[in-house]
């Protein structure tokens, strides 16, 4: 089933097709808030508020376009509100823990220098990296999404890049 | 919530079915008691908005039905005295095609449906034709119509109508728990009906408001003019044409009269405090019965 | 560094699995929150439209389909009759008001049934209801109509236009006085008058075609200002239907 029918049957007051569309988008928020908190536990916090807010907003919900795009405009203002509420502070829940073997290892390291170098980048930028890379949007939604225009996006796009490209060069474990 | 009728009057030419009626409901059970002819039916149309008022108004909470219309239907549920069904119509069929009618998305109308169907014991036969249904069937069909959009003002004129007595029991059982927070109105001639689960009672005669209040309140009213005798079962006769008798019992071969009256009816009667099926035969029994 | 390459290198970046008990909480609390919600779902006037449709007595379509076969198989016959002009034009003006005349059972159902006082208490009342079948009926004629200008024009020497104001003017004008009969009485009499004047209307119109010299010795223009004056006297009674439906005391006086 679409996300058009099954948002237009939820709206009707099926409440188990809610359960199935939570599902189907829950590991994409989810992701997308850890990316942005870099902490598990706020995360799963972050994703249940979209979630939540979801459910306030369905029943006035109008399906023009891609309902994705709705739900990571919620998740980003949810993100947004959070840091606003928690100054700019990422919290390190956990190393990201592995079994050390050299091969591991390498893995932890690379993964942790990504994470550090999508940290450095202003928000702005990151946000459209995230969505770009992990989330696989096109550069139109994106834009509908952080509601700015399309040659904004693009630039935002390319500056988030090339300063990833720069930061990441100068590690050698790639 | 507040319903309030304001001097509402019907007239057909000259006669008048509904006079200068006025009562202010707040939520609960109403039970509307009246002979036939009264004008119960009338009074029920004129609520609903299928009858104009020749005078007088209705509104709910202060604001005139006939101005919310479509909101107010949104929250009406109303079963006609009589009323009919398509000849194609299974039961399931019915209750759907109303519940389009309210407004009622697809997957609420469904889910609802079979729900009324449950309660009103109809879920066996949801697919057989309304034609091969029993009066009660259908009358338990129509109360299932009436309340599937949730209604906060539910009107049922003459709901027990056809129905037999322990479908009667579950019809009283299924108003007094739906009744919160609702307006329910429910017509009948049949004192039993809503002795115990109306919270209050309305009388109505020709027309007009003759009296409301919980039972315990409108039997006071006669209070003085139910007496209890024994006589010997030769006076039966007499005392059954001159005064309204509400009960009568054999005792051995004496006979146990309940009887309506101004004066005491006879030697050795004793007053009895009333209930509602005399206070019912006082204002309806036309002289003394036959 | 190619942009696959920044995409592998980012793909490194891997996010923690979510136990699946968090996923289930948030679930179950968002449909909690969610059965608190009202529904505020507004259907559509396509959807209530739709709905509608399978509403609609089923016999309706049967005697509508059987009689477009009937006068399909008419006029194909009429092919081979020593006067076809004649017989094609009687065909057309005698299943006209037969068209307009099928559905007014189902016009009338509401009352014949007893079922519009439940009709006229609910969200969308006995107007809105009587409107939307007006459509849906109204939609059906036009095809029924449509399907037969274009077999009449196919096989006989007629233009599109002409063979459309034959059909069209007695359509509207059997209409106009089925909806009027509607109007003023109700209940099953209204039905049966209307039977028995459709009958007598098409036999009516069925013996002028018989002459049907008249209908190409009256221009074209008179029968566009024929057709234009109907369907304004059709659009009037279909107003005057509807205004009707409100007028609770008229819908009671006329019923048992």
């Amino acid at each position: 089933m679409g996300d058009k029918k099954l948002i237009k049957q939820i709206q009707q007051g099926n409440s188990d097709l809610l359960d199935v569309l939570i599902r189907k988008y829950y590991k994409d928020i989810y992701s997308f808030c850890f990316r942005k908190t870099v902490n598990s536990n706020i995360a799963a916090d972050l994703t249940q508020e979209v979630f939540l807010k979801l459910v306030h907003y369905i029943h006035s919900y109008v399906h023009d376009g891609k309902f994705k795009n709705y739900l990571f405009t919620i998740a980003r203002n949810v993100c947004i509100d959070y840091y606003r509420k928690n100054g700019d502070v990422i919290q390190f829940s956990e190393g990201l823990d592995a079994p050390a073997n050299d091969e591991n290892l390498t893995k932890v390291e690379q993964s942790e220098i990504v994470m550090q170098a999508l940290n450095d980048l202003p928000d702005i930028q990151k946000d459209v990296v995230l969505l770009r890379f992990y989330h696989d949007m096109k550069v139109r939604d994106i834009a509908e999404i952080t509601q700015t225009s399309l040659s904004t996006t693009k630039s935002r796009l390319k500056q988030g890049l090339d300063k990833l490209k720069k930061i990441i060069s100068e590690e050698d474990v790639f | 919530m507040e319903l309030t009728i304001d001097k509402l009057s019907k007239h057909y030419g000259d006669s008048i079915a509904v006079d200068t009626f006025s009562i202010v409901l707040q939520p609960g059970i109403y039970g509307l008691l009246g002979a036939n002819g009264s004008g119960k039916t009338t009074l029920m149309r004129m609520i609903c908005d299928i009858l104009k008022s020749t005078s007088g108004e209705v509104k709910y909470n202060n604001t005139n039905i006939k101005k919310l219309g479509e909101d107010y239907r949104d929250i009406l549920g109303y079963l006609p005295q009589h009323f009919g069904y398509y000849p194609d119509f299974k039961a399931y069929d019915f209750l759907m095609y109303f519940a389009s009618l309210k407004g009622l998305p697809h997957f609420k109308a469904k889910e609802k449906s079979l729900e009324l169907l449950e309660i009103v014991n109809l879920t066996e036969v949801k697919n057989k034709k309304i034609k091969s249904f029993s009066g009660g069937m259908k009358q338990r069909l129509g109360i299932a119509q009436a309340m599937l959009n949730d209604p906060k003002i539910l009107i049922l004129d003459e709901p027990t109508a056809g129905l037999d007595p322990k479908e009667r029991v579950r019809f009283r059982n299924l108003i007094s728990t739906f009744g919160k927070d609702r307006i329910i109105i429910l017509s009948t001639h049949i004192v039993s009906d809503v002795e115990y689960i109306a919270d209050e009672i309305i009388v109505m005669k020709s027309g007009q408001l003759l009296n409301k209040g919980n039972v315990t309140q409108i039997t006071k009213s006669i209070e003085g003019f139910v007496w209890e005798c024994t006589v010997p079962s030769k006076e039966v006769k007499y005392l059954n044409e001159t005064y309204t008798v509400s009960n009568l019992k054999n005792v051995g071969d004496q006979v146990s009269l309940r009887i309506i009256a101004d004066k005491k009816p006879c030697e050795g009667a004793v007053n009895t405090p009333p209930n509602l099926e005399d206070l019912y035969l006082y204002y309806f029994e036309e002289g003394p019965a036959l | 560094m190619k942009d696959k390459k920044v995409k592998n290198t980012l793909e490194k970046y891997r996010v923690p699995q979510i136990p699946n008990s968090l996923i289930d909480n948030t679930v179950g609390l968002a449909k909690r929150a969610f059965e608190r919600t009202g529904i505020k779902y507004e259907m559509s006037f396509r959807e209530i439209l739709v709905g509608q449709i399978k509403y609609i007595s089923p016999s309706l379509w049967v005697i509508q389909a059987a009689l477009l076969f009937i006068i399909l198989v008419f006029l194909l016959v009429s092919n081979s009759t020593h006067n076809a002009y004649q017989s094609v034009i009687t065909t057309i003006s005698v299943a006209s008001p037969i068209i307009a005349l099928v559905v007014i059972p189902e016009l009338a159902k509401s009352f014949n049934h007893h079922v519009w006082e439940m009709e006229s208490t609910c969200k969308f009342d006995l107007q809105k209801l009587l409107a939307i079948r007006l459509i849906i009926i109204g939609a059906l004629d036009m095809f029924v109509i449509t399907i037969m200008v274009v077999i009449t024009s196919t096989f006989y020497e007629l233009s599109f236009i002409n063979i459309s104001l034959y059909i069209l003017v007695p359509f509207n004008m059997a209409s106009s006085i089925y909806l009027y009969i509607l109007r003023r009485i109700r209940g099953k009499a209204a039905t049966i008058i209307c039977l028995t004047v459709g009958i007598f209307m098409a036999l009516g119109v069925g013996l002028l075609a018989v002459y049907s010299e008249l209908y190409t010795l009256i221009s074209t223009f008179i029968w566009m200002t024929m057709f234009i004056f109907s369907t304004v006297v059709l659009v009037y009674e279909l107003i005057h239907m509807l205004k009707s439906l409100q007028e609770g005391e008229k819908l009671e006086w006329n019923l048992p």
